[in-house]
């Protein structure tokens, strides 16, 4: 019996340092994100917990599972490329972190600017219910400036506001902490599994 | 050094599954009921180790424990790796669910071998032998694992003595702790819990 209180006071002790170690960041777990900005793919391929994958491949590819290039992460983890025309949504970005690290990333149609409002009043692509709201919520009242124009400035005061909470959302989706409940639940799935095979391992002796 | 999902090819992955199953059936077969706590205790601290990380360069490594996990547990480090790693997988998204064959197997089997090499000298040497053991233990288990994993790597089309050179030398300071931590472990189970240790399977 003395036996198995040791053992209970190491878990307990392991467990306890464990929730009060503050700020644990998880040790390696590789993210890359990305977002659109003036025709460019902007985003940055970082390990959780700070470092950031410098040097790294940046595999490309559409929706079609066709590869469109390979790019790299400059000495700040940091990648741009141009979007490429006419691209089959959705765009995948897979970094190569070496050491077996990989993670990938996803643009959707919306995240690319394809299915939303056009950029341009000469865009071609059908245009879908939110680009005839977006042009009917353009104020047409004001007679000195063409409400052209009054689009293109919101657009840009728009994007140049919008840029870092983008940026920052993107890095959001991709990333994940580890928890001091996800701690605690895999400590206890590990005495639930002891549970189990101990009640197991009783059976079969007294069978 | 978890592998994440879609890094290696499939055959790789089965024959990884194949041999972390055999390593695993075997491990539950030896493992007796007085020993379960212990099991599950040291797959507690491998699950939890991995959290403990340590600047390596531009990148972070963790403790992987291993080394110790074989001294104490021998072939049921099998089943305790396994559970951690799915664990890890699926609580931290430490490495994937289809790498868990592979990375058991490149976990366990270091472990297993610490346990032949370096286990009877931690047991039944002498004091300083024991130390002296502890501290290979930590260090073997961590190395012949970075090896593994190069190994694994080379089927995906990475230089293996490139891949193992940058995963040897960037788990360098985690060799070093481990190997502390593990004679530390040792000196102290010999003093206080030798039935710990002195379990030869």
């Amino acid at each position: 019996m003395t036996s198995s209180r040791y053992v209970f006071n190491i878990v307990a002790a392991i467990t306890l340092a464990t929730l009060l170690a503050p700020g644990m960041a998880l040790a390696h777990k590789v993210g890359v994100y990305a977002y659109l900005e003036d025709g460019q793919i902007l985003g940055e391929g970082y390990f959780a917990g700070g470092g950031k994958a410098v040097n790294s491949a940046i595999e490309v590819s559409d929706g079609a599972g066709q590869k469109l290039g390979e790019y790299a992460t400059d000495q700040e983890g940091n990648f741009s490329f141009p979007l490429p025309a006419g691209v089959t949504p959705p765009l995948k970005l897979v970094l190569k972190a070496s050491q077996g690290h990989q993670a990938s990333y996803e643009m959707s149609a919306e995240e690319l600017g394809l299915s939303g409002a056009p950029a341009s009043a000469e865009a071609t692509a059908p245009a879908a219910a939110t680009a005839a709201v977006a042009v009917a919520a353009a104020p047409a009242g004001a007679a000195t400036i063409n409400k052209e124009e009054l689009r293109q400035v919101v657009d840009q005061a728009l994007k140049a506001q919008l840029a870092p909470l983008t940026a920052q959302v993107a890095k959001l989706a991709g990333e994940r902490e580890v928890s001091v409940h996800d701690i605690a639940a895999g400590i206890g799935y590990i005495i639930g599994l002891m549970g189990m095979a101990a009640w197991f391992m009783s059976r079969r002796k007294r069978d | 050094m978890h592998i994440s999902e879609g890094v290696l090819p499939t055959p790789t992955l089965i024959a990884g599954a194949a041999l972390a199953l055999a390593g695993l059936s075997l491990g539950l077969r030896k493992m007796e009921q007085e020993r379960l706590p212990q099991v599950a205790l040291m797959a507690a601290a491998f699950f939890v180790a991995s959290l403990v990380n340590l600047p390596a360069g531009p990148a972070r490594v963790h403790l992987v424990l291993n080394g110790l996990l074989g001294l104490l547990l021998g072939w049921s480090a099998f089943p305790a790796i396994f559970v951690a790693l799915a664990l890890q997988a699926l609580l931290f998204s430490f490495g994937g669910l289809t790498t868990l064959g592979v990375s058991t197997f490149n976990m366990a089997f270091p472990a297993l071998v610490v346990h032949w090499v370096c286990g009877p000298w931690a047991r039944n040497g002498s004091n300083r032998l024991a130390v002296v053991a502890g501290f290979a233990a930590g260090v073997l288990g961590v190395a012949l694992s970075a090896i593994l994993v190069a190994l694994s790597l080379l089927t995906a089309g990475e230089d293996f003595l490139g891949a193992a050179q940058l995963i040897l030398l960037a788990h360098l300071p985690v060799m070093l702790v481990e190997g502390l931590v593990t004679a530390a472990a040792v000196v102290f189970l010999r003093r206080v819990r030798p039935a710990m240790l002195a379990w030869d399977r």
